[in-house]
Order: C-alpha cells, then structure tokens, then sequence
C-alpha cells in the first residue's frame, strides 16, 4: 500500500468516469436517433489487493458498456410489423377496389341493371315503339359498358398489386443484403472482443423494416449474428450471406411467382406488405371478378334464351341480345352487345306485332333466380356487401394492429429510450466523481511533494 | 426501483392527432354529402339494402310510367267509343223512323243514306290509331282491324285477331288494355256492324225492318257491355296509380332509414374531435417546450 497505488486508483477513476461520460455523451447525441438503444456505463469495483492482514479496495473500472435492448420485445414488435404491412398494403387496395361499386349515390351498376331491365317494362307498354326498342338496345350498351369498365379496373388493381410485388422484391433484397453485412460486421466486432452495439441497432432497424415487408422469422446463432428466414422456411440471411428472393412470369396467370432458391414460395408468405399484394392478387381480386364474370355470363345467356323464346318485329324468332358468352371466366370483360336493329327485339310471344308477353318476360328476368340461385339485383348486392365487408373487417384490424404496435413502442422506448433527464443527472455524477478523483490526484502530488522536501538537500 | 417509463412521448401524441383527424374528416363527410354511406365499407349489410331499394325504386318509377302511358291510351280508345255509341243511337232513331208504313221509296232511300254514312263512320272510329298502333285489332296493332266489304253479310272484313294484351302494372298485377274488334263491334251474342248491315239491306228491300231495328238495340247493349271494359281497365289503373305512389313513398323512407346522415350525431362527433383535436395540439405544444435537466446544467 502506498501513495503510488492511491495514485493510480485516482488515475483509473478519471479513466473509469472518462469513459461513462463519454456514453453518456453517445446517448445525449442520439437522442433522436431511430432505433438507437440508449448505453449503460458498467462501473465496478477493481479486485482488492492484500498487505498484512489489511485488505485495500482496487478502486472503480469501467467493466462494460451494455446497450439496454429487449429481444422479446423487438421479436413481438416486428411480428405486428408483419401484420400491419400486410393489412395496409391491403386495405389501401380494397379501398380504392370500393369505388368502382360506388352505390351509395345510386349511379353505380345497379342503375344500369335497372335500366336495362326496365326498359323492357316500358316497351311491353308499347311493343312497336321505335323510340322504345331503340332504348333497350342503349340501356344494353350501357350495361355492357359498365361491366366492362369494372371488369377493367379490376384487372388494373390487379396489375398494381403485381408490380408491387416486384418492387418488394427488390427492397427486400436490398435488405437482406445489407442486414448480411451488418451480421459480418457484429461477428468480427463482437469476436474481437469490442462493442458492437450501434451495428446491433442498425440491424434491428432494418429487420424490423424487412418485416414490414415479408413475414420473416429471426433466429439467433453463432458470433451474435443473426439467421433470418420466411415463417415458411425458405432462407433469406445466413451469417454474412443474403439469399435473393426471385420473380418469375407464371405462364397461366401472367403475374409474378416469387422464388427462393428455386422454390416457388408465392402462396407461403403469411406477412408483410408482400402478403397483402399477393393477397389481393391472388385471392381477393379472383373471387370478386369471377362473381362479376357469372353475374354477367347469366344474364347474357338468360336474356338471349328468353329473346329467342319470342318473336321479333318481322315475325321471325329471336336471336341474340348480347354477345354469346364462350364461359363464365371473361364474360364480364368482354361483355357486348350484338344486336343493332331495333326491330329484331322479340317483345312479341306469338308473332303479332301488339303482343308484349315476351317483353314483360325480358323485364322479369329480373327478378328471377337466374344467377345461381338468386335474382341479379340480388347476386349484385351481395358482391358489393363482400367487398365492403373485407374492406371493413381489414380497416379494423389495421386500426388494432397500429394501436398495439404504438403500445410497443412504448414499452420499447421505457427500455430503451434516452431519457434526456437522466443523462443529465449521469453527467453531474460522472462530472463529480471526475473532478473528486482529480482532487485525490493534486492531493497525493502534494504529499509526494513533502516526502522529499524530508529529506534535506547536501 | 422504480419504473422507468417512456421518456418520448411525442410520436403518441403524433398518432393521436392523426386519428382525431381521421375522425373529424369521416364526420365532415357525412355532413356534406348528407349520407352515412359513402362507401360500402361504411356499412355492408347497409349498402346491400340500399342497392336492393334502388332497384325496387327504380322499378317503380318505371311502372308509374307504364300507368300514365296507358290511361292516356285507354282514354283514347274510350272517347272513340263513346263517339260510337253516339253513332249506333242515331242508326237506331233511323231504324225507329224506317218501321213506319208511311215512309215513300226516296224516305227510305235517303235513311240508307244516312245508315251507310253512320256504318262507315263506325268503321273509321273502329279503325282508330293511337301513337302508330291500332287500338281495335287484338294484338294486330299495324293492320287496319276493318275494310269494307260489300259481299261480307256484315259489310266488313276483319282483319284482326282476337287477342287481349295485358301490361304489367307492379310486380303482382297485370290490366288487360284493349277489347278485340271482333269483340266490340262484331260480337256474336250481338254484332253492331253486322246489324248495321242488316238494317240497311233491310231497309232498302222494306222488309224486316222491325226485326232488324230490334237486332241493332240487342247489339248495341253488346257494344256497351264490351265497351265497359275500358272503364273498369281505367279505374284499376287509377287506383294502381295511387298504390304506386304510396309505394314510392314507403320506398323512399326506407332509403332514409337506411342511408341518411344522422346530422345531429355527425355535428356532436365532428365537435368532440375538434375539441379533442384541439386539446392533443395544446398537449404537444406543452410538451415540446417542457425543459429537462440539461436545460439547467450551467
């Protein structure tokens, strides 16, 4: 025990205070930053040392600086990332798929139903009129016209949903390319023995952002790296190695399969923005339009039937109304109208030209169960309540799911959140300790200075 | 050790503001556009109503024109008739006036005048036409129904069916809108023009004319009894009429029901986001500028 070790306990203690200013520093300065979890200063007690039967204390050391993160938390946060990237991506679709059943003002497709329909009615009220005949062949047109435009914009959203997925694609591999670099970087770091944190909050970031995008599953392994994979399986990190995601033309569909290592994952990914495009695309979409396609396709089929049960202005049997369909799939897109002479309208249902039982039976198709079971107003309004009811249930959830990953957030940021108070509070501490430690340092030069000032000068 | 909490509670506040300006907007828009509905999301099982609904309105709509259409077309055809009962009752004074002895050769020629020019006026009103169509050949609208026809024992050719058209007028009812010629005017249980014929043939050969005065009153009760027809046809429609209004008036508070806006909930939603608005803005502004500790660290 002597003045040198004081010495140098008062030394290590500016170093050991040094040091947990400087953290404190650190988190001052990324106060704002995203994704930074804030350092803790690690101060202990240096081993004691030994003389006589006295043990002396070896002072204070800065043992570690810890960055204060909840793995759990993170895990449960890009879990809902996952969710909510899938849910907005799909409500932002259904939404803009609503608007093209814009029934609420009542000039949507029912309107135009109603008008073809009923201007079978008028005609039955006056079976030669010109005027009257000429008005179900527009009312026609008009029907046709509006399945085709709803039949088209369908296609579209299905289109943009397709680029969307090649577009996440991209981003994600642009990601997992970046998150492999950072594993390399944690693993060297972290093997020579220093502090990778800031790599460490980087990655988090930008896993959290890859589950925005796909569902990905984290696993930890060997050096502090990661291993990142879909919750189906398929590979995207290994270590210091990304593993691209591919698109490949589907010959039946036209639209982007998703690959991964030669393996088509399209119907596996359960997460992410990724999900919700394949979802629209894939599934939502289909159903709608091929509700559309049999609506149209039973309607066609339904009045050329009855047309053809009656008999026309010359006499003569009916022919076709509408274009016949060649099945149920298309029927709403390529929905046309064949006729073009008004006279060949068969109102007649026994050949005189006053004769309006065919007529009356046009314009009660629809009420009739001819579209599986049910009347075409009918079958109409139940696919717009589908669409408005998917739309409904995926907004809720989204506004649940935005709710919750708020809620963690929160609870992230109580964990890992610089609080600008308590650095503050660190920094008079450390600041004290540092100018105390000094002090002890002056105080031992001092006493150095009056041990040799004993002995007397020759 | 107590807990530590969030130090940053900006982005909540953030959010916060964001969904109160969710909700102010959907008030407002529901105020401006004076529906609850604006899109199927709003309400599912709502917005299949209101489809439903417009179609049954619109239905309405276009049987109510069907009825206006066809009262002005049956009215026609009735005041045709009524100018034909005109028409019998004068050939009926003339047959009267032909049974007496009195009469010379040139009297009762000049009431074969007059019957003829009563048999075509007949034949003219029942060849009448209403917007293109004839009103009196069953279901043979562009065919003139009668010619005349000297060698006929009714002095016409019919050229009709005897077919009766009905026209739907809602979604359980039908109105018959026309009586065949064959029925009105050459009815079996009494023809007008067959009687007409008969009483100039027999006029002019001064023989039976009794009998065929007697013919002519048989059938002219016939014409009447058919002639009916039209006016129970226009008296159903007047009452379809009503029934389709009432219709559309039930129909049009079932569209409020359904899809009106409720102003008075709307107006206190859009309030209490706007004050909640109001307070979450306060809330920031305070704590934005709330100091911490560095603030007084000298």
């Amino acid at each position: 025990m002597s003045l040198g070790s004081s010495l140098s306990i008062a030394v290590q203690a500016m170093l050991a205070d040094q040091g947990a200013l400087a953290v404190t520093s650190n988190n001052i300065a990324n106060v704002n930053t995203p994704g930074y979890t804030r350092e803790v200063a690690n101060l202990e007690e240096a081993p004691p040392s030994q003389f006589g039967n006295l043990s002396y204390g070896g002072g204070v050391e800065l043992s570690s600086i810890q960055s204060v993160r909840n793995n759990i938390l993170q895990l449960r946060l890009n879990q809902e990332t996952q969710n909510q990237g899938k849910l907005n991506t799909f409500t932002d679709g259904m939404n803009q798929i609503q608007t093209v059943f814009n029934e609420d003002a009542g000039t949507g497709l029912q309107s135009l139903l109603s008008n073809f329909f009923n201007s079978f009615q008028t005609l039955s009220s006056d079976p030669t009129n010109s005027g009257d005949r000429q008005a179900v062949i527009g009312a026609a047109q008009s029907l046709a016209a509006g399945f085709q435009q709803i039949a088209a914009t369908l296609v579209q959203q299905q289109q943009n949903a397709d680029q969307g997925v090649t577009q996440t694609v991209q981003q994600i591999n642009q990601l997992t390319a970046q998150i492999a670099n950072l594993n390399q970087q944690i693993s060297t770091t972290s093997g020579a023995g220093l502090n990778s944190n800031s790599f460490e909050d980087q990655r988090d970031q930008l896993i959290n952002q890859l589950s925005g995008l796909i569902d990905v599953q984290t696993i930890p392994a060997n050096g502090n790296t990661v291993t990142l994979t879909t919750s189906g399986g398929a590979q995207l990190v290994v270590g210091n190695q990304s593993f691209n995601l591919q698109t490949a033309t589907n010959p039946s569909t036209s639209f982007q399969d998703v690959y991964a290592q030669g393996t088509d994952i399209t119907s596996t990914i359960q997460g992410g923005t990724l999900a919700g495009d394949i979802q629209l695309r894939d599934q939502e979409i289909p159903a709608i339009q091929n509700n559309l396609d049999t609506l149209a396709y039973n309607i066609e089929t339904a009045v050329n039937t009855q047309n053809a049960a009656g008999y026309d202005l010359n006499g003569n049997p009916g022919g076709d109304i509408f274009q016949a369909p060649s099945g149920v799939s298309g029927a709403a897109l390529n929905m046309t109208v064949s006729i073009t002479d008004p006279n060949l309208i068969a109102a007649s249902g026994d050949g005189t030209p006053g004769d309006n039982s065919n007529a009356t039976a046009l314009a009660n198709l629809q009420s009739q169960n001819i579209v599986n079971g049910q009347n075409p107003i009918s079958y109409y309004s139940g696919i717009v309540s589908q669409v408005g009811n998917d739309a409904e249930t995926a907004s809720t959830q989204l506004t649940g799911e935005n709710l919750l990953i708020q809620q963690l957030n929160d609870q992230i940021n109580s964990v890992s959140g610089v609080s600008l108070n308590e650095e503050g509070a660190n920094l008079i501490q450390y600041q004290n300790a540092y100018t105390a430690a000094s002090r002890v340092a002056n105080v031992v030069d001092t006493l150095y200075q009056a041990a040799i000032a004993m002995v007397p000068s020759t | 050790m107590s807990v530590r909490v969030n130090p940053n509670i900006i982005p909540d506040l953030v959010a916060g503001i964001a969904q109160t300006q969710q909700q102010l907007n959907q008030a407002d828009q529901e105020i401006a556009s004076g529906r609850s509905i604006n899109q199927p999301s709003d309400n599912p099982a709502g917005t299949s109503a209101l489809i439903l609904n417009h179609a049954s309105q619109s239905q309405t709509d276009t049987f109510q024109v069907n009825v206006s259409s066809l009262q002005t077309r049956l009215q026609t055809a009735d005041s045709a008739l009524s100018s034909a009962v005109t028409a019998i009752n004068q050939a009926i004074s003339l047959g009267v006036e032909a049974g007496n002895s009195d009469l010379s050769d040139t009297d009762r020629q000049a009431i074969v005048s007059q019957l003829s020019g009563i048999q075509q006026q007949l034949v003219s009103i029942a060849n009448t036409s209403y917007s293109g169509t004839y009103l009196f050949g069953g279901s043979l609208v562009e065919t003139q129904p009668f010619t005349l026809d000297s060698s006929s024992p009714s002095g016409v050719t019919y050229n009709g069916n005897n077919s009766t058209v009905s026209v739907q007028v809602n979604n359980s009812e039908s109105v018959a809108t026309n009586v065949p010629g064959s029925q009105l005017f050459l009815n079996s249980s009494g023809s007008v023009l067959g009687a007409i014929q008969g009483l100039i043939t027999a006029v002019q050969n001064n023989s039976g004319i009794s009998a065929a005065s007697t013919a002519l009153g048989t059938a002219a009760s016939v014409f009447n009894g058919q002639r009916a027809s039209y006016d129970s046809a226009l008296t159903q429609l007047q009452s379809d009429g009503t029934f389709l209004s009432s219709e559309q008036t039930q129909l049009s508070t079932q569209e409020n029901n359904i899809d009106a806006a409720d102003l008075a909930s709307a107006s206190s939603a859009f309030s209490q986001a706007s004050v909640a608005y109001q307070s979450l803005i306060e809330a920031e502004s305070t704590v934005l500028q709330l100091p911490n500790l560095l603030t007084y660290l000298q």
